[in-house]
């Protein structure tokens, strides 16, 4: 069987257009979210300013920024980045574009104005326009799996690359703040209206964020690759808008994934902020053993960027492995959750070898990557 | 070792079908998923809350995995692989109309197209891998590849095709597993390819 390493990587976001730039201003201690209005209502959210998108956008590809989606946009961007730092062929048979999103162009369905065919609401066209533009030989596949879409994406490219079907596959995961999720996740009441503070006392739900991150997975292991060693997913079968009380999907990815009980070196959590899912996330750790080990959420950072955070937070995984580096759960301060977790307060240089990194989301799924740094 | 599809139902023009045997067929209506619901006497009230494309996907599971072969297999081994071209829409359209003045929660919670996995594993109890693919067109070539991959792990996968918008509704359900002292004696066996998986949703 093959094994699948991580190479080369991406964020668009609102912290900064490159994987250096989003992983230094995390480590500075940046936080992305803002008051922004939209529609008349003013949420804490995180989002990339539309200047600076297309000044970028045609510096980088000359294209009119017109013609594609603010979606559409990142993600070009995200993987026209990776691509330049890398070698491999996206013309070859032996190469896939996996795409994973929860909402896509969800915007157009808001701005009957757009200049851009309806049809790019459909999932499979935003893909294949983002496709086309690389020339992709192979038609993209797209995965959208609710919050754990980014991560799911990241197993089925392992899996994938250990039947030996494919040599290199691009992964990029990507969401956009809209009225749309604003308004659905504030009827929840979901919302915070300040930054959001991972498995704090205090928490008060989530803020909303947007990124593409890109990242390029292959059979080849290179200088810094970071292997992927085990992934899974599961379902809660409990509820389709609310986590498990006894965390039970989670807790069978873990037991899946980590392989002979070895436990990680940290954990990056999906350390939403809401008072459900991050109570869920300390029982299962706590049911496979893992209280103990040191464990952070970006979700302080960026908010949730949906069908982004499961790749976005990845990159990060990556580059705390290879900078031994384990970055700060902005937002916590105290103990939140009715298992105590040993939550990361400082950004700190410590040795790693593995990771964990695990997602959790709507429909009742649930996933888990174990990282490692040979 | 081979896999087989041990079971498929399929629901297109107001009829559900079972392994090739007509289940439930339904006059002109615009209530096509609800009377089918009645007429099957499921008694799952929930089955009122949800949007068309996890009553399509509900109705669908029922046949099969209330079947005792497939009832007695572990739940947490049993994974679930959708897909489908047009994700959420229909209810994101819906949601969309009402939230520039009530965003409507009930309607929100839909707006993912694996949340009819969701509704499927809760009604059943299964737990094991979920994947939800987006494609134009219906890709036996997809859910097969997939799905192979998966048998690795997994003891079963449901799979299939659900497709909901204004006009049609079209569901295809098919459950891939191994053969097994107990299930021998009762299935045709189809075996597990791209070509029979085209065919049972063509035909």
């Amino acid at each position: 069987m093959n094994k699948a390493f991580l190479h080369n990587a991406n964020i668009i976001s609102p912290l900064g257009f490159t994987t250096k730039q989003n992983f230094d201003a995390v480590c500075d201690g940046k936080i992305a979210m803002q008051n922004h209005t939209f529609n008349g209502v003013t949420y804490c959210t995180a989002i990339i300013e539309n200047k600076l998108l297309d000044e970028v956008f045609i510096q980088q590809t000359k294209l009119n920024p017109k013609e594609f989606t603010r979606l559409e946009k990142m993600c070009i961007l995200s993987i026209k980045d990776v691509l330049n730092n890398s070698d491999i062929d996206v013309k070859s048979k032996r190469t896939l574009f996996i795409f994973s999103t929860t909402k896509g162009n969800i915007d157009l369905l808001e701005n009957t104005k757009s200049e851009i065919p309806e049809e790019r609401v459909y999932l499979h066209k935003t893909a294949e326009i983002i496709a086309a533009h690389f020339g992709f030989t192979n038609k993209p596949m797209v995965v959208s799996n609710a919050c754990i879409s980014g991560l799911l994406a990241i197993i089925i490219a392992k899996r994938l690359l250990a039947d030996n079907q494919y040599d290199n596959i691009i992964v990029t995961g990507a969401d956009i703040v809209s009225t749309f999720t604003l308004s659905g996740f504030n009827s929840l009441g979901a919302l915070s209206s300040n930054p959001c503070k991972p498995f704090d006392k205090s928490r008060t739900g989530i803020n909303l964020g947007e990124a593409a991150a890109s990242v390029l997975i292959s059979n080849q292991q290179k200088e810094d690759g970071v292997e992927i060693v085990s992934g899974s997913s599961a379902n809660d079968a409990n509820h389709i808008s609310g986590p498990s009380r006894t965390g039970e999907g989670l807790y069978k990815c873990l037991q899946k994934v980590l392989v002979h009980n070895t436990a990680p070196d940290f954990i990056n959590a999906h350390g939403t902020a809401t008072e459900f899912n991050d109570e869920m996330e300390s029982i299962a750790f706590n049911r496979a053993g893992l209280q103990n080990i040191l464990i952070n959420s970006l979700k302080g950072y960026y908010g949730h960027t949906l069908g982004a955070a499961g790749v976005l937070e990845s990159v990060f995984c990556i580059e705390g492995l290879r900078q031994n580096k384990i970055i700060a759960s902005t937002g916590f301060e105290k103990q939140g959750t009715s298992i105590e977790l040993n939550i990361a307060t400082k950004t700190e240089n410590k040795k790693s070898i593995t990771c964990l990194k695990t997602a959790s989301g709507f429909g009742g799924c649930n996933a888990a990557v174990l990282y490692k740094m040979n | 070792m081979s896999n087989y599809i041990l079971s498929y139902t399929k629901i297109k023009n107001n009829c559900l079908w079972h392994n090739d045997k007509l289940v439930s067929k339904i006059g002109e209506t615009d209530n096509f998923l609800e009377e089918t619901y009645k007429s099957l006497d499921l008694a799952y009230p929930k089955f009122f809350k949800m949007d068309a494309l996890s009553k399509l996907g509900v109705l669908c599971a029922e046949q099969i995995l209330t079947d005792e072969s497939i009832r007695l297999l572990p739940k947490e081994k049993i994974a679930v692989v959708l897909s489908n071209k047009n994700s959420s829409l229909q209810t994101d359209v819906a949601y969309a109309k009402t939230m520039r003045d009530f965003p409507s929660p009930s309607l929100f919670v839909y707006t993912l197209p694996n949340i009819v996995t969701g509704e499927i594993a809760i009604k059943h109890k299964i737990t094991g891998e979920n994947a939800f693919f987006i494609e134009p067109t219906f890709n036996a070539d997809l859910l097969h590849n997939y799905t192979e991959l998966l048998l690795q792990e997994s003891e079963a996968v449901l799979c299939g095709w659900l497709s909901i918008d204004e006009k049609t509704c079209d569901g295809f359900l098919y459950f891939v597993g191994k053969q097994t002292e107990s299930n021998q004696k009762k299935i045709n066996f189809i075996k597990h390819n791209p070509t029979n998986i085209t065919q049972l949703y063509t035909n």
